[in-house]
């Protein structure tokens, strides 16, 4: 009868409900129930209704005040608890806290490198108004970035827009030999810029002025290291720096080093009329050579400003097939790559490592529930106390996300330690120069202390819901409480985490595969035993020194050849303007690489030629002979291209002497082999040396003391040209060695929770097993019954993770040109390592339990 | 003696005078009607609450009312340190007041 009575608000008693225990909340909904009637007979519905939400946020708010005086009371019993209970269980204490510490270092590096990531350009005074001219060129059938832009651009975007405040170019002068006095170095971090470039980016002057320094056409300004390098302790403005031994700067500006997150890197700054010293062309539309950076006003739409200088280049170069658009600044480094200034760049690495420190952070924090909820038997006796003398589902909801929040802190005290050992590794990998100090700053501090809160409510939620529906009676009466749904829920949370970790495993084997392939992929040219050295720039007097240095060097009988290019393998290529073959325009098709070598090149790097003939000194110069590659072959048409007449730039006529191989021309992670077109010329940049692979050491001194003797004015540098190649895949590498250790840490925090879940599984059967044995069971039989559940486990693990790797390892796959094709072969074995592992964890336990004389274990009691 | 918020030493005068029906409506009515200033509802429970944590007042469950939905009322009462505490307001008040009615207020 008197339900039909109650009138209060529904919302009123669901509100109360959550914060009151029985009694109180009668007395409330009473007192409510009375109040509202009283109001609605004298105000009407909508005014009680409205008061009585007042009266409820008021009621909140003085109570709250009340309680939070009561609550650091408990919170103090709380932690008390925690303490004395992690005190009591060391190997489950040991197990939660390392794994979580374990799960929290791994979470914060990765936070560290992600915000340096993002931190990328900001620190620019202006970086929000900065953008990056950059080039979309249209053929038919695809489009080609390009960060160059031609020379006279800048101007004229200067004087016909207003919207523009500052602009500049830079262009990178390459290798570069640099002396003082007898200090003479190679330095290939030179930009040269345009005046306004210091106003523009802020990088931080010590000496000298940011408005002035590059004004005079011999200034320079350098970095701190470089100022070390050449004049050691002395103040290096007004110093003269020799370029080339030709050119002479005065240092007229003295910078910090360029932070690591600059996307422009660099050591010495110059004028950027140099680079015409240089030979380049400066003055054509035709001729993409320099970056050009646009300051705009601030009120301006970069997007809108886009449009109207899409075409400009068009205004001067009718031919052109060049599309301008804009990159701003703060999104170069993290949205543009080397080949692809326009696409997704280091983000996606940013993207796969935050999942990977969000994975690793969520593997501890179910290992930590896991543990938990598994020994909440132990817990049981102390909750139904606490029900019996008060407590209420609250209170023990509260005092478990207390206590995993305390264990979370307390493993975060070990982070620094692990951090601290694992830093010099870190940064090997990801090539950067992290210290512990990097972790204190504003940003990380929130992380730091926001992890462990995190870590600490995610993984304490599950059993403080969980524990706190015990019920005093029957947990008191100590029948048992663990029931299946516990159980389930345990099985769930390791299953989950060896998924996880199964889903690591694969993908670092497939990404270690895929570096394996690209390695050790035929090229179609031969990089081993290959030395490279560098002669930084083209011109006639490094021809010379280049042949002089071959004619000595080729006597040695430890050389196997000699031979020199405009450019190099590992980049190799120019795009070629204006290529006509019998009327087609082939550079309007698409891109065209001509790159100009000496005799012996195809020898040398052991191309194969498959028709017609070698670049040969018994043909004399060879001038107005070309060879081309397969694939250009094919472009030009079905039949034999041999003898035929390609018209380069309309100046050049080329006949087709031979066709080689295709071979690759840049890296193969992120292009097929383009079109190419190699001709004869003694310009050269790069010579390269084939040695006998034995006694490379004593080769290597030869060359050192024939250089000496042909260019003592140059130093002598080298590289071998297989480990040039082997870096074209660094990011790769570093993806797999990164994802390599954090399955080792995921994989290694799944265990430290099955090592725990079988001790405790082994133990809470102490009694079963013994009857067993006495009955007649075997060890072997035991040890599978106690096997049986956490081999379900691996095999369910593995259903899950397969499709799911399968799918993830297949799309990051199709991201490389060429690519290893996923076999089974790499689940089976990743699956039977995992078995492997869990069956090894858990042996030690149940191998223990199985063979415990039954006698000891049914004595109890 | 602990002393008392003023709220409480209404809450707690009011719980005397109503002897036996003192329960969180009829007290707000007469802390309002004594102090002629409309007390909401919220501000009650704080005060009742932190006296009987002071064991001044004990609660018991009356019968249940038709206006309250069928659900009991919660009747106050004053525990023997309540009523001393009373009294030792009162002594207090009594005390601290002294001789000021001599004097003009204005």
């Amino acid at each position: 009868m008197h339900t039909e009575n109650k009138k209060t608000p529904r919302w009123i008693e669901r509100f109360f409900r959550l914060f009151y225990a029985e009694d109180v909340l009668q007395e409330k909904l009473g007192d409510f129930e009375e109040y509202y009637q009283g109001k609605i007979r004298n105000k009407g519905k909508f005014k009680a209704s409205l008061q009585s939400f007042f009266q409820v946020i008021r009621i909140l708010m003085s109570e709250s005040q009340l309680s939070l005086y009561w609550s650091f009371a408990m919170f103090k019993n709380y932690v008390t608890i925690a303490f004395r209970s992690l005190k009591r269980h060391k190997i489950y204490s040991s197990v939660t806290i390392s794994g979580l510490a374990l799960g929290m270092a791994a979470f914060l590096l990765i936070s560290v490198w992600v915000l340096h990531e993002l931190s990328f350009d900001r620190f620019h005074e202006n970086a929000e108004s900065i953008f990056r001219v950059s080039e979309k060129r249209h053929f038919p059938d695809q489009i080609r970035h390009t960060f160059g832009t031609p020379g006279p651009l800048s101007e004229q975007l200067k004087e016909n827009f207003p919207e523009i405040r500052k602009s500049v170019r830079v262009a990178m002068t390459g290798e570069r030999v640099l002396n003082y006095e007898n200090k003479i170095f190679y330095e290939e971090s030179i930009l040269t810029v345009d005046p306004e470039f210091f106003a523009m980016f802020s990088f931080p002057f010590i000496e000298g002025d940011r408005g002035t320094a590059l004004n005079n056409p011999n200034a320079m300004v350098i970095a701190e290291q470089i100022a070390r390098k050449y004049f050691g302790r002395e103040n290096p403005i007004g110093k003269i720096l020799t370029m080339d031994n030709k050119i002479d700067f005065t240092v007229t500006g003295l910078i910090k080093d360029v932070p690591s997150n600059s996307h422009l890197q660099f050591d010495m700054v110059v004028p950027f009329d140099v680079v015409e010293n240089l030979g380049w062309v400066t003055d054509a539309w035709d001729f993409s050579m320099a970056l050009t950076y646009i300051q705009l006003e601030e009120s301006v739409d970069y997007r809108k400003f886009e449009r109207k200088i899409a075409g400009l280049v068009k205004n001067h170069d009718k031919d052109t097939n060049i599309e301008l658009f804009l990159k701003p600044l703060t999104k170069i480094y993290l949205y543009s790559s080397y080949d692809n200034p326009d696409g997704k760049g280091r983000i996606q690495y940013v993207y796969v490592f935050s999942l990977l420190g969000v994975l690793i952070l969520i593997v501890a924090c179910l290992n930590f529930m896991n543990l938990t909820t598994a020994r909440s038997e132990d817990r049981s006796r102390e909750i139904g106390m606490r029900k019996v003398i008060g407590a209420n589902k609250a209170h023990i909801i509260r005092q478990f996300l207390v206590e995993a929040i305390f264990i979370a802190f307390v493993s975060l005290l070990l982070a620094p330690l692990l951090i601290q050992l694992a830093l010099p590794g870190f940064n090997k990998i990801i090539n950067e120069t992290f210290a512990l100090s990097d972790f204190f700053s504003f940003a990380m501090i929130l992380v730091v202390f926001g992890v462990p809160l995190f870590t600490g409510i995610v993984s304490g939620s599950y059993p403080a819901l969980f524990l706190s529906s015990f019920e005093p009676v029957k947990v008191l009466k100590k029948s048992t409480t663990s029931g299946r749904k516990g159980s389930y829920l345990r099985k769930g949370l390791v299953l989950v985490q060896m998924s996880i970790s199964l889903i690591l495993l694969i993908a670092s084997v497939v990404i270690y595969s895929q570096i394996d392939y690209l390695k050790n992929k035929d090229l179609g040219l031969s990089k081993e035993h290959v030395i490279t050295i560098p002669l930084g720039i083209a011109n006639e007097e490094n021809t010379q020194i280049y042949k002089r240095f071959k004619n000595e060097i080729k006597q040695t009988s430890q050389i196997e050849n000699v031979t020199a290019a405009f450019t190099h393998p590992t980049y190799f290529g120019t795009q070629a303007k204006d290529v006509v073959f019998e009327g087609r325009k082939l550079d309007e098709e698409m891109p065209i690489n001509v790159t100009s070598v000496d005799f012996d090149f195809i020898e040398t790097l052991k191309i194969e030629v498959l028709q017609g003939r070698s670049f040969s000194e018994e043909y004399g110069t060879e001038k107005g002979n070309l060879i081309i590659n397969e694939r250009l072959a094919t472009i030009l048409g079905d039949e034999s291209s041999l003898n035929k007449t390609l018209d380069i730039g309309g100046k050049y006529k080329g006949n087709i002497i031979g066709v080689v191989k295709d071979f690759h021309l840049e890296s193969a992670s992120n292009a097929y082999i383009g079109p190419l077109i190699l001709f004869l010329n003694p310009r050269i940049n790069y010579i390269f040396i084939r040695v006998r692979p034995h006694d490379i050491a004593s080769t290597l001194e030869r060359m050192e003391q024939t250089w000496l003797k042909v260019a003592p004015h140059l130093p002598f540098t080298y590289d071998f040209l297989d480990e040039e190649f082997d870096q074209l895949y660094s990011d790769v590498e570093n993806l797999g060695a990164i994802l390599k250790y954090f399955t080792v840490i995921a994989g290694f925090i799944a265990c430290l929770g099955l090592f725990a879940l079988s001790a405790f599984a082994a133990g809470k059967r102490t009694k079963e097993i013994g009857i067993r044995k006495v009955l007649g069971s075997s060890v072997g039989n035991i040890l599978f019954l106690l096997n049986k559940d956490f081999l379900k486990i691996i095999l369910l693990a593995n259903v899950i993770a397969w499709p799911i790797s399968w799918v993830l390892m297949n799309s990051w796959l199709e991201n490389f040109p060429y690519h290893v094709s996923l076999s089974w072969s790499t689940f089976v074995l990743s699956g039977l390592l995992t078995l492997f592992v869990t069956l090894v964890t858990v042996s030690f336990q149940t191998l223990k339990a199985s063979f415990t004389n039954p006698s000891n274990s049914l004595r109890y009691e | 003696m602990r002393l008392l918020s003023r709220s409480e030493e209404y809450v707690l005068l009011a719980v005397w005078r109503l002897k036996g029906n003192a329960y969180s409506l009829s007290i707000l009515d007469q802390i309002s009607e004594v102090t002629g200033y409309k007390w909401q509802i919220g501000a009650i429970y704080v005060p009742l609450e932190k006296l009987r944590k002071k064991r001044y007042l004990k609660k018991y469950k009356g019968a249940p009312t038709p206006e309250r939905g069928g659900r009991s009322k919660f009747l106050y009462e004053l525990t023997d340190a309540g009523m001393q505490a009373l009294r030792e307001i009162k002594q207090v008040q009594e005390t601290a007041w002294d001789g000021v009615s001599k004097i003009s207020f204005d």
